[in-house]
């Protein structure tokens, strides 16, 4: 019992010490965590270390060569730091002051006595996890320098190092191509062997008496039998028996049967594969992002809007279904997925509820817009919605599903059409004002914390400027004898007087030429 | 805009035809609807939408439905590119004297320049302009709101256009000279000189121009000052 205690104070004191958790966190940024970036030099460290040591193995490998104190001492560091390592690992590897803790809080929460067995059972059982991981092998047999042909398994630990640059995924893929068609492996395996056993046994049975003839053990007429089968056919054993020559034609024969079809049977299931290579690629990208905009629909709407968002330098993911506009989203160099956006699965690889600061539904349907918005706001809270809407009446569905924003193209045109109808003029400059397209702008300077807010309108050096102010967009509500209007959420007070103050945060809303609202805003910031 | 003799047609009975003619309807044009399609005829005659069934590619037809006279105005939105350029260049064609005024959409990428070379005075590609809203939501999310705002008449708001007519007050001042001379509650622009061309000049310009009757000034303000504008500058009198 007071051994039990102990163990359970030992444990919540290294809890609560913050130079062991530190040295611990310290440890996992260097050792494991994907996204420090110590991490990523310690591993180019490694990869430096692993290429020299193995290099000096290589160099060590002539008789005449000493390697020199200064050899021997790299050989030590480099031993000595691997040691370090595997051992930092396998402290990572699990935590036991976390796991009694834990397993202690658990059973006086239900009531039940504590036993420390199985606590320390379940340590040992995920220390052991580790330890007979496959990159954890290579890494205690690189540090055992008993043999040494196994000091150069060395070269492998440059595996590990290989594995976190960005598409180790992909790596992945590529494995699993073998595990997925396995049984057609299998079936070729079990060919091959059945061919190389009987071509081996054959030319045993018949040169292994005969004079001149090269084979002399059993393993001779195997390695015969694979370096022929495979068409590499050295020519250090040659048959030299009919009987001989006969088992190799038809060897051969066979050779080129499962060499063909091994290569077609590799080469198509990895071009089955290269479509979810590339999706994971631009997986991988989104996840580097930084709040950028998930665009689902490539159609016209989606391709005009990414070229916008591309000129500007905007991060953004494409999501497309369709092949053909797929391939053309490719051909311009947008990153973009082939699939379908109302999957919760591909929305959370594209980054909503982590990264991505908006989605925008631009399908040509209601209904995949409709679904798309739903999940997106299911996922994430915080996420700009902003959707297309084809019907009119459907508007109020995409506000309940949590839709920010909607377009409605055919409501926009027409109103476009029927404003433009009356005031060809006007509508024209006012819209090419407004689209940023002309030197001429619409455009609102937003006053800075630190705007003293004793000027006037009037004193503003507005004329000065050659710029019209139209208004004031402000929170604040609109005295009577004003004309003051509501834009979304706040008032805009058309032509204030010139004794109106406006203060910080209050947006002055100017037309002119570009260069002069460039001017006035740097004047506003002086201020 | 004297609307009491001129007819606007809007080809072609769809959802877009639709949201046309109710904005004109309640702005008070007298509009007729046309489509080839009895179907989509009769779902608009049902809403109360003055709508027709005709070949709008017959010249007869558009001739009968007032084209070279009475028109003042035509929408071409039908589906098809091809279509509307048909249409356009009909229209053109029987009205070469006089004004008509011709807005189409177009469907396909290049279809906005060939609608402009046949001759429309506006062509909208609805992709391009959902594509920039969403665009400028995006990314000057107060100026988009804005936008609606000064864009798109209201009840009581609008940006407007005050064509000058003898004996106008403004003709023959220089704009720099006028746009301070305004009392009320309105803010001119800039204006357009259409015997020189329709381009927009902006107020704040260096170039100054010299006014005369049928210049168009485009003005922002709340509507009864406007109207008040509207009525003062096209009264003589000289300097204000």
């Amino acid at each position: 019992m007071a051994t039990q205690h102990l163990l359970i104070r030992l444990a919540y004191a290294l809890d609560s010490n913050h130079t062991y958790q530190r040295a611990r966190r310290l440890l996992y940024d260097l050792l494991e965590n994907p996204d420090s970036t110590l991490r990523q030099g310690f591993d180019l460290f490694m990869m430096g270390l692993v290429i020299s040591s193995v290099g000096l193995l290589v160099y060590d490998s002539h008789e005449k060569v000493e390697l020199g104190y200064w050899g021997r001492l790299f050989e030590d560091f480099t031993i000595g730091v691997f040691i370090l390592e595997y051992l930092g690992r396998f402290w990572l590897a699990g935590s036991i002051h976390e796991t009694l803790i834990r397993d202690y809080e658990q059973a006086e929460d239900i009531g039940q006595p504590w036993k420390p067995s199985r606590s320390f059972r379940k340590i040992l059982r995920a220390k052991w996890r580790y330890v007979t991981s496959p990159l954890a092998i290579i890494d205690l047999l690189a540090i055992v320098p008993a043999w040494r042909p196994l000091r150069f398994l060395r070269i492998f630990l440059l595996l590990r190092v290989f594995k976190l640059f960005r598409y180790a995924r992909s790596i992945n893929q590529f494995a699993r191509v073998f595990v997925e068609k396995r049984i057609e492996f299998y079936t070729l395996g079990v060919f091959l062997a059945f061919v190389i056993f009987a071509a081996g046994s054959g030319i045993y049975y018949f040169e292994v008496n005969v004079p001149h003839s090269q084979i002399k053990t059993f393993f001779d007429s195997f390695y015969w039998a694979i370096i022929t089968i495979s068409t590499v056919g050295y020519g250090d054993i040659t048959p030299v028996t009919t009987e001989g020559r006969v088992i190799s034609i038809l060897l051969i024969l066979a050779g080129i049967g499962t060499i063909s079809f091994f290569t077609s049977l590799v080469v198509s299931s990895l071009s089955e594969r290269v479509q979810e290579v590339r999706q994971n690629r631009v997986f991988a990208e989104a996840s580097r992002m930084e709040g950028h905009s998930i665009i689902c629909g490539f159609g016209r709407v989606g391709q005009v809007v990414c070229e916008n968002l591309s000129r500007e330098g905007e991060a953004f993911v494409v999501v497309e279904p369709d092949e053909q506009a797929f391939q053309q989203a490719h051909a311009l160099g947008y990153p973009v997925v082939q699939g379908d956006a109302t999957s919760d699965t591909l929305l959370k690889h594209l980054g909503v509820g982590r990264n991505a600061a908006r989605i925008l539904c631009l399908t040509e349907d209601d209904v995949s817009n409709l679904y798309i918005t739903l999940s997106a706001r299911q996922l994430c809270s915080e996420i700009q919605i902003i959707s297309r809407v084809k019907h009119h009446r459907n508007q109020n569905k995409f506000r309940r599903a949590g839709a920010d924003f909607t377009v409605m193209p055919y409501q926009l045109v027409a109103r476009m059409a029927a404003e433009f109808a009356g005031k060809p003029v006007a509508f024209d400059a006012v819209n090419r004002m407004l689209s940023g397209s002309d030197l001429v702008q619409v455009d609102i300077v937003l006053l800075p914390q630190s705007w003293p807010g004793s000027w006037m309108v009037g004193q503003l050096p507005v004329q000065e400027n050659r710029l019209i102010l139209l208004g004031v967009l402000t929170d604040r509500p609109a005295r009577e004898e004003k004309s003051s209007y509501r834009v979304g959420k706040r008032y805009f007070h058309f032509n204030p007087d010139h004794n109106y103050k406006p203060v910080a945060g209050e947006g002055l809303v100017l037309v002119g030429h570009l260069f002069s609202l460039q001017h006035f805003r740097e004047w506003v910031e002086e201020q | 805009m004297n609307q009491k003799d001129s007819q606007t047609l809007i080809f072609g009975c769809n959802a877009l035809g639709r949201e046309v003619a109710e904005a004109l309807i309640s702005n008070g044009v007298d509009v007729q609807l046309v489509d080839a399609d009895a179907e989509a005829v009769e779902q608009l005659q049902q809403l109360g939408l003055p709508a027709r069934r005709e070949d709008a590619l017959d010249d007869r037809v558009l001739r009968e439905l007032g084209l070279g006279r009475r028109v003042r105005q035509i929408f071409c939105f039908f589906q098809d590119d091809a279509d509307n350029v048909f249409l356009v260049l009909s229209a053109r064609d029987l009205a070469a004297e006089g004004r008509l005024q011709i807005i189409a959409v177009a469907d396909s990428l290049g279809g906005v320049d060939k609608l402009k070379a046949a001759g429309a005075d506006k062509v909208i590609d609805p992709y391009e302009t959902t594509a920039h809203k969403i665009h400028s939501q995006i990314t000057r999310p107060l100026l988009a709101e804005l936008s609606d705002a000064l864009l798109f008449s209201h009840d009581d708001f609008s940006v407007t256009e005050v064509v000058l007519t003898e004996p106008s007050r403004f003709i023959g001042r220089q704009l720099s000279d006028v746009v301070h001379a305004v009392e009320d509650d309105v803010i001119i622009l800039g204006m357009t000189d259409y015997e020189m061309d329709q381009t927009f000049h902006f107020r704040g310009k260096y170039r100054d121009h010299h006014l005369d009757a049928g210049d168009v000034l485009v003005v922002i303000g709340p509507h009864d000052a406007v109207r008040g504008f509207r009525r003062w500058v096209n009264q003589g009198g000289g300097g204000a």
